[in-house]
């Protein structure tokens, strides 16, 4: 009995966890085969730091850290069934950041621009920036273990792709 | 079972220690000596009782026996449910851990994609472009948010620049109150 229940904490316990990264991608996925939606996928291998020439430890540790970077671009002008797609998203993600309790550190308004920052309660999850413009909606997710660090290079504009 | 009398008891018995008794006569005996016997006759009850007690000490061991083999039984078909029921559980968790490992993290398998319009296009170049748009359309946002974060600091510097001012406008007041006092007392 007790090896039954050591086995299912070992494989709950991780699909638990990653719950609110499953619930990310599952909206993403939902979306990006849609029309006027543009999906990129890019691996932790093409993801780097700025001035990432010298590529030290502390940039290496940063970098394993990151599993995967997702970015989905909706356009204003993409529809489905007379509502904007762009909208229909941005009320997925609404309803996920309210279920999941997902925590908003940042919010810079620009004008008509708006940029939202929000990370999951643990720390492997997700960082998620909701960008919102009268051209298109933006949602750019970093998936891995966010932990200050990582936090700290995304709002230093310090990831980029090589 | 018919009864016999003292004298048949006799014949049988002659008969049974000169080996000529019947599978049936010996029955007879057996039966006779297991209840009350004539005083007569009592000499050779424990010949014929020692077995009968013997057998009811092996009919019983033997009931025992057969009772702890089926139960052992019934014990190792439930040891062998457990058995079996975990190893479903294992091939369970086996098979969980690879939906888990396709299906939840499908990220494993790309290492660059682009979609666009629900088409699936191999240009690298094109999806690395179309990212570092939108990663520096996100960095150009934050940039203003560390210029106003700047701002803030700034704010909080010349607020300790001005600290000095805020004790000198205590020992003033301090002051006035000291001068006041001293012409009250005048």
């Amino acid at each position: 009995m007790k090896r039954v229940f050591t086995l299912m904490i070992v494989v709950l316990v991780p699909i638990f966890m990653i719950g609110q990264v499953k619930q990310v991608n599952d909206i993403l996925d939902k979306y990006e085969k849609k029309n006027n939606v543009e999906s990129i996928l890019v691996s932790p291998a093409l993801l780097q730091l700025a001035g990432g020439a010298n590529v030290d430890a502390t940039t290496k540790d940063l970098l394993s850290k990151i599993s995967q970077l997702r970015i989905l671009n909706i356009k204003s002008s993409a529809m489905e069934n007379g509502v904007a797609l762009s909208k229909l998203l941005r009320a997925d993600f609404d309803k996920l950041i309210e279920i999941e309790k997902f925590k908003r550190i940042i919010r810079v308004q620009d004008n008509e621009e708006l940029l939202e920052m929000y990370i999951t309660e643990s720390t492997k999850g997700v960082l998620l920036f909701l960008a919102t413009s009268p051209k298109e909606f933006s949602v750019i997710s970093i998936f891995g273990e966010i932990d200050k660090s990582v936090i700290n290079a995304a709002i230093s504009g310090e990831i980029k792709i090589k | 079972m018919e009864s016999i009398d003292n004298k048949n008891i006799r014949d049988i018995l002659d008969k049974y220690f000169e080996a000529l008794t019947t599978l049936e006569e010996e029955q007879q005996l057996k039966d006779y000596f297991a209840g009350e016997v004539a005083a007569e006759f009592s000499i050779y009850k424990p010949l014929f009782n020692c077995f009968s007690s013997e057998r009811e000490l092996i009919d019983n061991i033997s009931e025992r026996f057969d009772f702890t083999v089926k139960d052992a039984s019934v014990k190792r078909s439930s040891s062998k449910r457990v058995h079996l029921g975990l190893r479903w559980v294992s091939i369970a968790a086996t098979a969980a851990l690879v939906v888990f490992m396709f299906n939840v993290l499908p990220e494993k398998r790309d290492s660059l994609r682009l979609l666009v319009d629900g088409v699936n296009i191999n240009n690298n170049e094109l999806a690395i472009s179309m990212a570092e748009s939108q990663l520096s359309r996100v960095n150009f946002m934050l940039g203003k948010y560390k210029q106003s974060n700047e701002q803030l600091e700034g704010l909080d510097r010349v607020g300790d620049a001005m600290s000095p001012l805020a004790s000198m406008e205590k020992l003033l007041k301090q002051n006035s109150q000291a001068t006041r006092l001293n012409s009250n007392n005048k």
